[in-house]
């Protein structure tokens, strides 16, 4: 196939070939605008960044004055001190790896499955329909109100407690998953027809890069709720754990250790919902508006 | 204006006979009545008509999309690895999730061929539209004009031998859609392959047709046949001559009640 | 979907609601309630341990004093002490655990003024059973406490709770410690299920549970605690403590108490009364055997001493020396009634 002689396309932008530099004014106010633009999202990470070191502060102020009960709000900075005691004497690190092995599990089985069965309802119309009122009704069950009964069959082992968190992100994974698929745009599945993906080749090219965007957004919802979950089934079930940190240290009237739970478990919720954050980035190169600073010129 | 066989006879690309489609729902849709119809091999025929009139059906039918609920279809196309048929739908049906490049080789993908090949001809038709430079950016980042044209790219790159264009252009706006008229005219001339296009538009039909279709209202049916007499290369020009306007006259003339009752039915 | 179970609501709010050093707005003491009686605020365990409270207030003994008391239930001892400390709660009556061990050292304001249940020492019929797994029994794995050392044994509350400081006492017998078994922080409901199958090898279960397990042959029986030892009592805020109120409530739980002694706290009334207020039926509360209560219900300071002891032991006390009993132990109520 030769490509045909063309004269001078009536519809190339005309600014691609040599673009006519701009006026030393326009230039000018561009710059300003950009540095303007910079100056106020650097103030917008500034306040992100300021609002919890005062609110620390304000915290500490207070405990150091008596406003609030320092034995039992304690103070930042004996957090902290005791933060890196329990760092040293490697106590923080056994309960935080006890439960960040908890949820990773938990998270890893719980979206594989969920994204396998939201796929295969998707495209199969029977499983849809008789899975999917099911599921509905089993995803605003309390995952924690089945503890006792996970307990009696599994014991007292890690199973209960990673099937806990498991659950809890396979129902949200799943309803995100499959609507998904169901999402994509009639015409969208209409031109794939037209031009010959079936089966395996529709499902690849297709529907699951349609799906993904939900897919993330179900994964990013469930990482938020596992962390709720595998804290709140280590309160109850287990004898370690970032949970059992935190519960124990109020039964036994320590203050300060639970304090230290409850930050921790709060940068690592942070941190897996930063890291699927990450992955949505990767994974969807195509929805984000562009890197660059200046768009594609349209004609 | 009557019925008058092609021309130059290669053979048909396309032939329906005693086509019928009935959409069935909670309330049956009768699209089509007995359509019979023939294509020559490297026509450009459009289908104009109003709403509802069954015409992006029959293109449907004409490339396998839907089924006839009565009567036959059968194609005279060359049989290969491609698609016998290239859509272009109305509103574009391009892959958000892939760049220019990826879109405009999908049908070709699809069809297996190897990745150097189908990526050079990909280019060849991005360059053709007027894409060149964007290969790598994806549809969100660009206008419907060009995502548009992307979609126009992949429908000749695919290499099928027809072309079945719904409504391509009838979501630009006026200008855009002149200059696409142009391209599209451009693009077919040089290759020749065999073009059915629906459009609600008499003025695109005259410009870009050999051949004009009229159908009736719903249920649609064939209601006359125009040869366009207007010679090639077409150029946007020929729109001010008054041989265009009484052309367009009275096809609309020929529409008008159809596009009446299918008002009533709206 | 956000979701915290009851008891880390509990915590949260006694958090909050103690947060505040400089004592609440609503003083239990002193408040007027109807007809000119004075509102004391009670928060218990609804357990039929502490029937004294519920027999004194259904039998008018509070009113007589001029006092209706409000209570608040709580799910466990713990709870209930910041809220006693800021005046939130006057009394508490609760089990003992480490955790009000740590407060009262931490300077938190409250006192134990009264025991309740102590048991009887009957091995027939006791509310607390050391409960071994039958089939280590059987096999001769464990022929006697000593076998128990380095296994796990479920204690409700953990190191820091009574059920560790009854199963010390246990071990001590024997020549071991707290420290040398696996204490397996376990509810009562779920030990029987976790001898079963072999999570834990025996546990210091109550009543119902503990009877459950060795009825259905589960668990053996490998003795009850003795004559005498008490974890559960009485606890004042310190306003409370002294206020005109103080006195007159603890002759009001202690005359109800007086009713309570011997085969008397197995009449119909008292059943009654006690079902009523845990919500069961009084045949329910029978089937169960009940503790016995201190005529004046005495607060039982060695017993206390022992309970510091055992958890600074099993390091659920992080404190080096113990407490000074008088920082924590007030006997003057009971020593008091008439």
């Amino acid at each position: 196939m030769s490509a045909p002689a063309t004269p001078a396309r009536p519809d190339a932008p005309a600014t691609r070939a040599a673009a006519p530099a701009f006026s030393p004014e326009l230039e000018r106010a561009i710059d300003r605008d950009f540095r303007r633009e910079r100056r106020l999202r650097a103030r917008d990470v500034a306040l992100a960044v300021m609002t919890p070191i005062l609110l620390l502060a304000a915290w500490e102020a207070a405990a150091r004055t008596g406003v609030l009960d320092a034995r039992l709000f304690t103070p930042p900075s004996a957090i902290v001190g005791r933060g890196w005691e329990m760092v040293l004497d490697g106590s923080l690190w056994l309960h935080s790896v006890a439960t960040i092995g908890r949820l990773a599990a938990g998270l890893l089985w719980g979206a594989l499955f969920g994204v396998l069965f939201g796929l295969l309802m998707g495209v199969w119309r029977p499983l849809r329909a008789a899975l999917g009122p099911t599921f509905t009704a089993l995803y605003a069950l309390p995952k924690i109100a089945i503890l006792p009964l996970l307990l009696l069959i599994f014991g007292l082992t890690e199973t209960p407690k990673v099937l806990s968190v498991a659950i809890s992100v396979f129902f949200v994974v799943q309803i995100n998953t499959l609507a998904g698929i169901v999402s994509i745009d009639a015409r969208i599945l209409e031109a794939a027809r037209a031009y010959r993906a079936t089966g395996w080749k529709l499902f690849r090219h297709v529907l699951l890069p349609g799906a993904l965007p939900h897919i993330m957004t179900g994964l990013r919802v469930s990482a938020g709720m596992a962390v709720i979950v595998i804290t709140a089934v280590e309160f109850v079930a287990s004898n370690d754990g970032l949970g059992y940190l935190i519960w124990n240290s109020w039964q036994l009237f320590q203050p300060e250790k639970m304090f230290v739970g409850l930050i921790v478990v709060s940068l690592i919720g942070a941190l897996v919902t930063g890291l699927v954050i990450l992955l949505e980035r990767a994974l969807l190169p195509w929805k984000r508006t562009g890197g660059s600073k200046r768009k594609a010129t349209k004609p | 204006m009557t019925e008058t066989t092609a021309p130059t006879d290669v053979g048909h690309a396309f032939e329906t006979r005693g086509v019928s489609k009935v959409f069935v729902g909670r309330k049956n849709v009768h699209a089509l009545s007995d359509v019979d119809l023939t294509f020559d091999a490297g026509s450009f025929t459009c289908i104009v008509g109003p709403s509802g009139c069954g015409k992006s059906t029959l293109l449907r039918i004409l490339g396998g999309l839907e089924t006839a609920t009565a009567g036959t279809v059968t194609d005279n196309l060359p049989a290969s690895n491609v698609p016998k048929s290239a859509f272009v739908f109305q509103e574009h049906g391009v892959f958000p999730w892939f760049d220019v490049l990826q879109n405009v080789a999908f049908g070709e993908r699809m069809a297996n061929v190897p990745r150097r090949e189908r990526e050079e001809r990909a280019r060849h038709w991005i360059a053709e539209v007027g894409l060149s430079g964007f290969e790598h950016a994806y549809p969100h980042q660009l206008s419907g004009g060009m995502r548009q044209r992307i979609a126009i790219a992949r429908a000749f790159a695919t290499g099928s031998p027809s072309l079945l264009m719904d409504e391509p252009l009838g979501a630009l706006d006026a200008q855009t859609r002149t200059i696409m008229q142009e391209l599209l005219v451009r693009l077919w001339e040089a290759e020749r392959k065999t073009v059915v296009l629906v459009t609600h538009s008499i003025e695109e039909a005259l410009l870009l047709g050999d051949r004009i279709i009229m159908m009736t209202a719903r249920p649609g049916r064939v209601k006359e046949i125009l040869d366009v007499p207007f010679p090639r290369p077409r150029e946007v020009a020929i729109e001010g001559t008054p041989e265009f306007a009484a052309a367009k006259q009275s096809i609309w003339e020929s529409l008008r009640d159809e596009v009446q009752a299918s008002v009533r039915f709206a | 979907m956000k979701k915290f179970p009851l008891l880390a609501s509990a915590v949260t709010t006694s958090l909050l609601l103690a947060a505040c050093s400089g004592g609440s707005a609503d003083d239990g003491a002193g408040a007027d309630g109807e007809a000119g009686l004075q509102t004391v605020d009670v928060g218990h365990v609804q357990l039929p341990i502490f029937a004294p409270l519920y027999v004194a207030d259904a039998k008018g003994y509070f009113a007589d004093e001029g006092i209706e008391i409000n209570l608040e239930t709580v799910k466990s001892g713990q709870d209930a002490v910041p809220l006693a400390s800021s005046g939130q709660l006057d009394v508490v009556a609760a089990g003992f655990s480490a955790g009000m061990f740590s407060a009262i050292e931490t300077g938190l304001d409250v006192t134990v003024v009264g025991s309740m249940g102590v048991s009887d020492g009957n091995t027939e019929s006791s509310p607390t059973d050391l409960v071994v797994s039958s089939t280590l029994v059987d096999s001769g794995e464990v022929g006697s406490v000593a076998d128990l050392e380095g296994r796990k044994v479920g204690a409700a509350g953990g190191p820091g709770g009574t059920g560790a400081y009854l199963l010390s006492l246990a071990l001590e017998e024997e020549g071991l410690t707290i420290n040398d078994v696996e204490i397996v922080n376990l509810g009562n409901p779920d030990m029987p299920t976790a001898i079963a199958n072999g999570s834990i090898d025996a546990g210091l279960i109550s009543a119902p549970f503990s009877t459950l397990a060795i009825e259905d042959g589960t668990g053996t029986s490998f003795g009850v605690p003795p004559e005498g030892t008490s974890g559960t009592g009485v606890l004042y805020g310190g306003e409370f403590a002294s206020s005109d109120l103080a006195q007159p409530f603890f002759d009001a739980l202690a005359r109800a108490a007086k009713d309570l002694q011997g085969q008397d706290r197995y009449s119909e009334e008292n059943l009654e009364i006690i079902g009523a207020a845990t919500g069961q039926t009084a045949d329910e509360v029978a089937a169960v055997p009940l503790y016995t209560w201190l005529p004046d219900l005495a607060p039982l300071p060695e017993q206390l001493a022992a309970m510091e002891r055992v958890w600074m032991e099993s390091g659920a006390l992080e404190y080096a020396e113990p407490l000074p009993e008088e920082n924590y132990v007030d006997a003057t109520f009971a020593s008091n009634v008439e």
